[in-house]
């Protein structure tokens, strides 16, 4: 069973493929203890995202559910483009040089 | 963990400097793409791995870095010849962003249908072996 920790910011870690999703998600769970880091398989992502209730996600398809439910997200290489989506803190920008410090640093503060 | 380098700077030259060689520690050489994966992926084998010395690069940089750094495994997303002739153990990992994986052990040649963490480490262990071996 899954225990939601009281006033820690949820992650949930949805991108694919496998190895770099669970190469990631271990990364922020070591570098960012504070935060409460979880993953799913695309096809899973909108079920987890009811289920967790996420402060951030990272995904590589987007879902509606994701879009109309979750604040932040992270459009991680989507459908394999070189760039990454960000909408976070109500702002949309795309970039194209994503580093793990980048992706690590949006874990760690809220927007 | 050790906080992951910004590595803006992916110093080519630092495999030169002696105070960074660690003697005796395998080597693990990154180049593969996207960039946020390759440091992931180094960040976490570092620290489940601590007996290797880990290195990114970018792709472009492969086969100068293999003369450099004498890598005992490249992990990679496009192999060149040169490092099919001089690395035992490499990874192609999802070229051509495609879901599978190429994984050079020696003499054998294994393919991976979404390739997982635990295979990585798993071929890292071997690359060790080996290189312990000689």
């Amino acid at each position: 069973m899954h225990h939601l920790r009281v006033g820690a910011r949820r992650i949930l870690w949805a991108n694919e493929l496998a190895s770099y999703r669970q190469t990631i998600a271990i990364a922020s769970r070591d570098l960012r203890p504070h935060v409460e880091v979880s993953e799913a398989e695309s096809e899973a992502l909108d079920g987890e995202v009811a289920r967790l209730r996420p402060d951030l996600v990272i995904y590589s398809r987007v879902t509606h559910t994701v879009r109309q439910r979750v604040a932040n997200w992270v459009g991680l290489y989507p459908d394999r483009k070189p760039y990454s989506t960000f909408y976070i803190g109500g702002e949309r920008k795309a970039k194209r040089d994503i580093h793990l410090s980048d992706l690590l640093a949006l874990c760690a503060s809220p927007p | 963990m050790p906080e992951p380098p910004d590595n803006r700077r992916e110093d080519l030259a630092a495999g030169n400097d002696p105070a960074r060689r660690q003697r005796g520690r395998s080597r693990v050489l990154m180049t593969n793409e996207p960039r946020a994966y390759r440091e992931g992926i180094a960040a976490v084998i570092g620290q489940l791995r601590p007996t290797v010395e880990v290195e990114t690069v970018e792709p472009s940089a492969l086969d100068y870095s293999i003369k450099r750094f004498s890598p005992d495994i490249v992990i990679c997303s496009k192999a060149t010849e040169v490092l099919k002739g001089k690395v035992r153990v490499w990874v192609e990992l999802y070229p051509e962003n495609g879901v599978l994986s190429v994984a050079s052990i020696g003499d054998r040649r294994m393919e991976y249908t979404e390739i997982q963490l635990p295979d990585l480490l798993s071929i890292v262990g071997k690359a060790e072996e080996l290189a312990k071996a000689n």
